[in-house]
């Protein structure tokens, strides 16, 4: 019986499985082609949605929220924007290839609608300048500034200035500004810092030792009673905790001998709201008419300017000790007229021949007709020749001008050079500079922590007028470099040894924290350089309220 | 990975040497251009825009092996070894990476090209995942299951093996043994709301299927061609090896007496195998593991004359094909299941790149 039993053939055995399966999806390939199809559809969708909604159209080609300046244009991107047409510095070669050079030039014609710009060096190269968006990059959020910008916007071309300095200028680079690469490592000494222009005397160390008298002098150290009364007050240092001080105190304290510091004489704007500091009202300065490239007083970022009214005249009135005949260097006390500060040459003349008449007809009563001889007569010069009863009397001025030259104006000025014998008095330009660092910007606030100004300025040890009192950008790099482990230890350990230590390093130090770009040639507080950055007017009252608000 | 396989390391090999060699030569183009500019060169600088050019060429290309391996063009000779398209499918895409990334700026952009990027980053993931899954997953298949079958039928082979198991067991353990699967009843219409009408339906469906079991018998026991062609001869999986490569081969075996013990068989085979056969290791939980499988087999061989043991050998390799099937269908999972994410996510990152072009021309 089993012989006769058939086997299943070869082709019943393969038969088990159809051939054409692969012809028939299997489930899981059923499902991978409903998620394709879906992906499509969705990114189908979105394209959709890009070109047909304008919301989703900004928000989905735009890169980034526009800037806060630019928000009123932010939904319009054909203001800056031309279809098909690059914008980007860094498409200007290519653009250029493919027969758009001037796609660039288009946008820069839209920023100059707006914005008013000027080149960033007369001696550069000028063909050698990028547009706006080198350096502006837009689309970076709201809260972003245009102006900050990266250091490698200035270091392309620093790093190797001289590639960008037209040819006839070249030879003039200073040697160490030709590579600068980064402030912490690679950066010039400040130029500004190289002489001192001041045409004054005036001894730090002298003014800041106690009693204004260096220990090996022989005179008196000053005291509150030397200074002028109305001052005075000024001057007197508050007494130490526990100290009771009344009205008797004030006598006994006049013999306290004075003790100045830098706040004496130097202080912002910010520390006169706060009611630190001597000087003028601030409120009387006229910030909108402050002279050619005076820094933003108003901001508290400068020390306001030193006046003799202000800082020197409690010490150092113009008293005019009219000597006696023959005693041309004053030595012998005589009666003091005080001459007003800032009068010099005919003026000045004029102002002590009255003076010196004035005198003559207090001693001499009788002779007061004889005042009309010296008056000139209409249509003549006061420099008439000299009559003969006027001899005495030139002879007479002579003299006391001598002695303002000589005692009152020298003891702080630089008398001009006398042209003439009898030449007027002039007094050289002070010529102190209102900033010291032209080319950058500085914040004494931001600075604030730092509560020794001994720190920066060595004012102390200082006893020319020709030294300059900013430590140099070595001080400045003690903070402003990268916090490497080795500094970040060290700082802590400070901080934590003594507190209100100031942190070293890790302080900002971009380029655009202290340079701008546009008119790099001239100071930074220039109305031309300050209109480009958009600071052309000075808000006094609301700055003012400002500071004090943030006092 | 590409080069770890000894066959393919060599052609691998310079692939991987041409992709360093034009990233490197991309680098130093980039590089050079970076230090000359403020920042870095994004996508409307010339080497960002010829990275761009690249980057987008090498999308479309990688994209085109999704028709190439299409029914439709498959079989163009012209077209070359589907081989060589999936080497340089790999290749160029990971070239692809440094190339757009350069192309970015390292920037993310609006969230257009933030999305365009993101779907490129995951169908390389994914692409990278599958690249190793592609590696792995094979080898497991080849060494630990011997009985692979084609994974989209896989459920039509369960069956005939529960048929194959079914006749064997009638065949051993009589007729009784196991009812004939009854169509009728799993005709019944699904949709018949009633219940009382489905319950008719079943009933009446079981009761043909009742008559037709006798009528069946009667002729087993009358006609014996039947019994030779359901019977007599059953088709039994054997593993077989031929050289470094084993699989399951089909043989055919002889059953025509009853077994001793065919009571005990029976049961087992009811209770337990049937169920495992029938929904696989979720029915049973000591046949989805091979050692407690080995030992319950060996456990009713001890009960069993040696007569009997050829049938409970046949039903201890079902059972473990039944069990390596369930494993390959995970596997399979694995080896094709991000597909199910690369291919959706390729379709979507080309339409985008569409559009990424055209409106990045526009504003660029």
């Amino acid at each position: 019986m089993v012989n006769d039993v058939k086997r299943p053939t070869s082709k019943q055995r393969v038969s088990r499985i159809p051939l054409n399966y692969h012809t028939r999806p299997d489930g899981f390939r059923r499902t991978r082609n409903r998620i394709t199809v879906v992906a499509a559809v969705l990114a189908i969708g979105l394209v959709a949605a890009i070109a047909v909604s304008r919301e989703w159209h900004n928000a989905g080609v735009s890169p980034g929220p526009v800037a806060r300046v630019h928000m009123a244009w932010a939904q319009k991107c054909s203001v800056c924007h031309e279809s098909f047409s690059p914008i980007h510095e860094d498409a200007r070669l290519t653009s250029s290839k493919l027969g758009g050079a001037d796609s660039v030039a288009s946008i820069e014609t839209k920023c100059r609608d707006c914005h008013r710009t000027s080149q960033h060096h007369p001696h550069q190269i000028a063909k050698m300048e990028g547009s706006c968006t080198s350096c502006h990059i837009e689309h970076r959020g709201e809260e972003v500034s245009l102006t900050e910008t990266g250091d490698r916007t200035c270091t392309q071309c620093h790093s190797q200035v001289d590639r960008f300095v037209d040819s006839q200028f070249r030879e003039d680079l200073p040697q160490d500004s030709v590579s600068i690469t980064s402030f912490p490592f690679q950066h010039p000494e400040f130029r500004s810092q190289a002489s001192d222009p001041t045409k004054l005397k005036f001894n730090h160390q002298l003014h800041l030792s106690p009693g204004i008298k260096i220990s090996d002098e022989r005179r008196a150290a000053w005291t509150l009673a030397d200074v002028s009364a109305d001052v005075r007050a000024r001057y007197r240092r508050p007494k130490a905790e526990g100290e009771a001080q009344d009205q008797s105190d004030e006598k006994s304290d006049d013999m306290t001998v004075v003790q100045l510091d830098c706040r004496d004489c130097h202080v912002s704007l910010a520390d006169k709201t706060a009611g630190v500091g001597a000087g003028a009202d601030a409120s009387l300065i006229d910030f909108k008419n402050l002279p050619r490239n005076q820094p933003p007083l108003e901001t508290g970022a400068y020390m306001l300017p030193v006046k003799y009214a202000d800082h020197c005249q409690g010490c150092h009135p113009l008293a005019v000790d009219r000597p006696a005949q023959g005693d041309p260097q004053g030595k012998s006390a005589g009666h003091a007229n005080e001459i007003p500060h800032g009068v010099q040459g005919v003026a000045l003349r004029q102002l002590l021949l009255g003076q010196y008449r004035e005198q003559q007809i207090d001693e001499q009563p009788k002779q007061k007709t004889s005042r009309s001889r010296i008056r000139p007569l209409p249509g003549e010069s006061p420099n008439r020749p000299a009559r003969p009863a006027d001899a005495a009397a030139e002879q007479r001025l002579r003299q006391i001008e001598t002695h303002v030259r000589e005692v009152v104006c020298k003891k702080c000025h630089e008398s001009g050079a006398l042209t003439e014998p009898n030449a007027p008095i002039t007094v050289e330009p002070v010529n102190m500079p209102a900033v010291w660092l032209q080319k950058s910007h500085f914040n004494h606030r931001a600075h604030r922590s730092v509560k020794d100004c001994q720190e920066c300025h060595d004012a102390r040890s200082s006893t020319k007028t020709s030294d300059v009192l900013i430590e140099g950008i070595a001080k400045c790099r003690e903070c402003h470099t990268p916090v490497t482990s080795s500094r970040a230890s060290t700082s802590s350990t400070a901080t934590s040894e003594s507190a209100g230590s100031v942190i070293k390093a890790g302080a900002d130090f971009r380029c655009v924290e202290c340079h701008r770009y546009h008119r790099g040639d001239l100071s930074v507080f220039d109305p031309e350089a300050a209109h480009v950055h958009g600071k052309t007017e000075r808000p006094a009252a609301a700055s003012q309220e400002e500071t004090r608000a943030s006092e | 990975m590409l080069l770890l396989d000894p066959q393919q390391r060599r052609r691998n090999l310079r692939w991987l040497i041409g992709c360093l060699v034009i990233t490197g030569c991309a680098i130093a183009v980039y590089g050079w251009y970076a230090v000359r500019t403020p920042r870095w060169p994004g996508g409307s600088s010339p080497p960002g825009l010829l990275f761009g050019i690249l980057g987008g060429l090498i999308i479309l290309f990688e994209f085109a092996l999704w028709p190439r391996k299409s029914k439709y063009v498959r079989a163009w000779r012209l077209l070359g070894r589907t081989q060589h398209w999936m080497r340089a499918h790999i290749w160029l895409g990971l070239l692809s990476v440094p190339l757009v990334l350069m192309h970015t700026g390292f920037l993310w952009g609006g969230w257009l090209s933030t999305t365009f990027a993101v779907l490129y980053i995951l169908v390389i993931l994914s692409g990278i995942y599958g690249l190793v899954m592609q590696y792995i997953i094979p080898r497991m298949l080849l060494h630990q299951i011997p009985a692979e079958t084609i994974y989209s039928q896989i459920p039509h082979v369960c069956e005939m093996l529960l048929e194959d198991s079914d006749d064997l067991i009638r065949a051993a353990c009589g007729w009784d043994a196991v009812p004939v699967a009854h169509p009728a009843a799993a005709a019944v219409d699904p949709t018949i709301a009633d219940i009382n009408e489905r319950a008719a339906a079943i009933a009446a469906a079981a009761e043909a299927a009742a008559e037709r079991d006798a009528v069946a018998a009667a002729n087993f026991r009358a006609d014996s061609s039947y019994f030779s062609q359901t019977s007599m001869f059953q088709l039994v999986g054997a593993v077989r090896k031929v050289g470094r490569f084993q699989g399951m081969s089909l043989q055919t075996q002889v059953q025509d007496v009853r077994i001793t013990g065919a009571q005990l068989v029976n049961e087992i085979y009811r209770e337990k195998i049937r169920p495992f056969l029938e929904h696989g290791p979720p029915a049973n939980e000591v046949l989805s593991h091979a050692d407690r499988a080995r030992e319950f087999f060996d456990d009713l061989r001890t009960r069993l004359s040696p007569d009997s043991h050829h049938v409970v050998a046949a039903l201890e390799g079902w059972c473990s094909q039944r069990r390596e099937f369930h494993l390959q269908a995970r596997l399979q999972w694995w080896l094709h299941g991000w597909l199910a994410v690369h291919l959706p996510l390729s379709i979507a990152l080309v339409i985008l790149l569409f559009a990424h072009v055209f409106f990045a021309l526009k504003y660029w």
